[in-house]
């Protein structure tokens, strides 16, 4: 079964442009423009995967994410940050917080491809090693 | 004879009468001078808060620009970018050979803006003092030798010799790794750029006072007439065709930056048609200058954002010394790690006051198995002192500080 | 509002910010002079009600000024302040004694230079 991803940013282009990259590597896409209808997204699709901007007017991508950590049954969806500079402070605390990578403007679809490829396998592995262990 | 005595007396009261007049005069004018000193001061200080306030906006202001505009200028070049790529890599149907050869020209310098804007916000930043360059011991040598060997094939497909000259194995010096690892690239990068045929030569030799680090080339050299511009913005000058991407005229002027934050010295020597040789500088330090230095830092930093400095320095650590610096990094975040020596720690802690620090070196020696035989101390802001001499002082002072 | 003010000044960026304020504060009539000499000479010719002067000038200082002036105008009604902009206890008793009414501080904002003024035109 095809895997999920939410793609969340608020420039409808860059949701376009994303999504097809990511069609065309067949997985399954779902998008949002804004924090608000991020978060109802992210409850109603369950996601395997949610790709999420950190500059975005009405929520913000950081608190779309400590939104999504707060509630179980979006809690443990991996999240790939898309941030246009690197701050230091803002990437150790959002790591911190259990984002699991970040890719920076413009990325190189390759670069995109692979860090959700390895999250998605992370989370497959960290599945099947709670229900075995 | 009585008149005369009389006389005399009303002329001699008169006359000290007049000086004391004279001197209360005198008195009320320097008073006056005073109040008015006085005054001036108090407005003064004033005026000096409100320049101080502004200078804080603008600086505020100038980060602030240089966020948007990396944000701003990076958010549309992701889509052109990704555009032209996904076409190209025939996402939205099939491309004929011509418009595959333009869409990798425009794809070439949507690559070449990228990097523009890299390197312009790298100097904003550097030029802005917002750059955070993170000294340690590093070893030069195998440093250049990495990068040398990220070359390798590059100068292989050249057919350039990449020499290497060192005048001993291992060479330390104070330096932030990622910012030598940048000039080196840049200068090593610029050398194959010149160069047809013959060799670059990279050479780092250990002087007593510093550190000097070479890049030679047999390339075609700078004329005399553009020596002085090298290290300028978007300086270019020209090069062979083919060979790679194009620069972006900045790194040198990044790369002067970069040594002159580690208060070193960068410069060319070159004639034309003669190749070239970029050199640079770094001053060697003593263990004490490098702790005196990250303390200074980690102060200036407290005095500016008008927080407390706290600095645990722990002692007799000997054999239990890495695990102590694990569990420091562990509880305390935020912690700049030095080793004074064998047997000393310290943590520099910015932004904590004593009661904080000591909290958090409790709760660390609760989680050493030999707690015993370990002390520690701490040197604080403002407590202890308001300058680098100071705390520094008190923290050498400190030979086994029991537990406070 | 009255007076005519004679500023002498050789520091042409402070000579701007003053003018810009005075006029601002609605002081229109203003002369100005940027060395000693040219200074006394305005002064005399000119005769303002008021005279600035910086404390420090080239080849003389605003004490200087002031002595010169007295001398020149004798009882005259001319007004006299002596502007620093490094205030000093010692400078403060000197420019009374050269004959100056008042001794301010130069500011950015010429808050205190006009304060004095408005108090004494």
């Amino acid at each position: 079964m095809p895997k999920k991803i939410l793609i969340v940013d608020d420039e409808i282009n860059v949701i376009r442009v994303i999504a097809a990259r990511l069609k065309a590597s067949h997985y399954d896409v779902v998008t949002a423009s804004d924090g608000l209808y991020a978060v109802q997204k992210a409850h109603e699709e369950k996601p395997d995967l949610i790709i999420l901007d950190v500059r975005m007017p009405v929520g913000g991508g950081r608190g779309v994410f400590e939104n999504l950590r707060m509630t179980s049954d979006t809690m443990m969806i991996p999240v790939i940050f898309i941030t246009a500079y690197a701050d230091d402070d803002l990437r150790r605390y959002l790591l911190e917080m259990g984002a699991v990578d970040f890719v920076t403007k413009p990325f190189n679809a390759d670069e995109l491809l692979e860090k959700v490829k390895k999250a998605l396998k992370e989370e497959v592995e960290k599945k099947e090693a709670e229900k075995n262990g | 004879m009585d008149d005369k005595n009389l006389q005399d007396l009303e002329q001699k009261y008169k006359s000290i009468a007049e000086e004391l007049e004279k001197a209360k005069e005198e008195l009320n004018l320097q008073t006056w001078g005073l109040t008015k000193t006085n005054d001036a001061i108090k407005i003064l200080y004033k005026e000096l808060e409100k320049k101080n306030k502004e200078l804080q906006k603008l600086d505020k202001l100038k980060t602030d620009f240089i966020n948007t505009v990396s944000h701003e200028l990076r958010t549309p070049l992701t889509t052109i970018r990704e555009c032209i790529s996904q076409i190209l890599d025939g996402i939205h149907g099939s491309t004929n050979d011509a418009q595959r050869e333009f869409l990798s020209i425009c794809l070439g310098d949507v690559d070449r803006l990228k990097r523009m804007i890299d390197d312009l916000l790298d100097i904003a930043k550097l030029e802005a003092g917002k750059v955070k360059i993170a000294r340690r011991q590093l070893d030069m040598a195998g440093l250049a030798r990495g990068v040398i060997a990220a070359f390798l094939p590059k100068a292989k497909s050249m057919n350039v010799e990449l020499r290497e000259k060192f005048s001993a194995e291992k060479m330390m010096v104070y330096a932030d790794k990622d910012s030598m690892i940048r000039v080196f690239t840049n200068l090593i990068g610029n050398a194959l750029k010149f160069t047809n045929n013959g060799y670059v030569e990279i050479s780092v030799t250990e002087m007593p006072e510093y550190i000097e680090c070479c890049v030679a080339d047999t390339g075609r050299g700078i004329a005399e007439d553009d020596l002085p511009k090298v290290f300028g913005k978007f300086q270019q000058f020209d090069r062979k065709e083919g060979g790679g991407e194009k620069g972006t005229g900045l790194g040198l002027s990044i790369s002067k930056n970069i040594i002159d934050l580690h208060h070193g010295k960068i410069w060319v020597e070159s004639k034309l048609h003669e190749g070239a040789r970029f050199i640079f500088t770094l001053p060697k330090y003593t263990e004490d200058q490098i702790l005196k230095e990250h303390v200074a830092e980690a102060l200036q930093e407290a005095v500016k954002q008008n927080t407390p400095l706290t600095i645990l320095v722990f002692a007799d650590i000997n054999s239990v010394a890495k695990d102590l610096e694990r569990l420091v990094r562990q509880n305390l975040r935020h912690a700049d790690v030095i080793f004074k020596n064998t047997h000393t720690m310290l943590a520099v802690l910015p932004g904590m006051g004593r009661e904080d620090a000591r909290e958090g070196a409790e709760k660390i020696l609760a989680g050493m198995d030999m707690s015993k035989g370990i002390s520690y101390g701490m040197v604080s802001f403002p407590e202890d002192g308001n300058t680098a001499e100071l705390l520094y002082a008190k923290i050498t002072q400190r030979p086994s500080a029991s537990h406070v | 509002m009255a007076g005519k003010i004679l500023i002498i000044e050789d520091t042409e960026d402070d000579l701007i910010i003053i003018k810009r304020y005075f006029t601002h504060a609605g002081y229109n009539d203003i002369i100005t002079a940027d060395t000693a000499q040219v200074g006394i000479r305005k002064a005399v010719e000119e005769k303002p009600d008021l005279v600035i002067s910086d404390t420090l000038l080239p080849g003389s200082n605003g004490f200087e000024v002031c002595q010169q002036i007295r001398e020149k105008y004798g009882a005259a009604p001319i007004k006299i302040i002596i502007m620093t902009g490094s205030v000093d206890a010692v400078d403060a008793v000197k420019a009374r004694k050269a004959g100056a009414d008042d001794y301010c501080v130069k500011t950015s904002d010429c808050a205190s230079l006009l304060e004095a003024v408005k108090k004494i035109l």
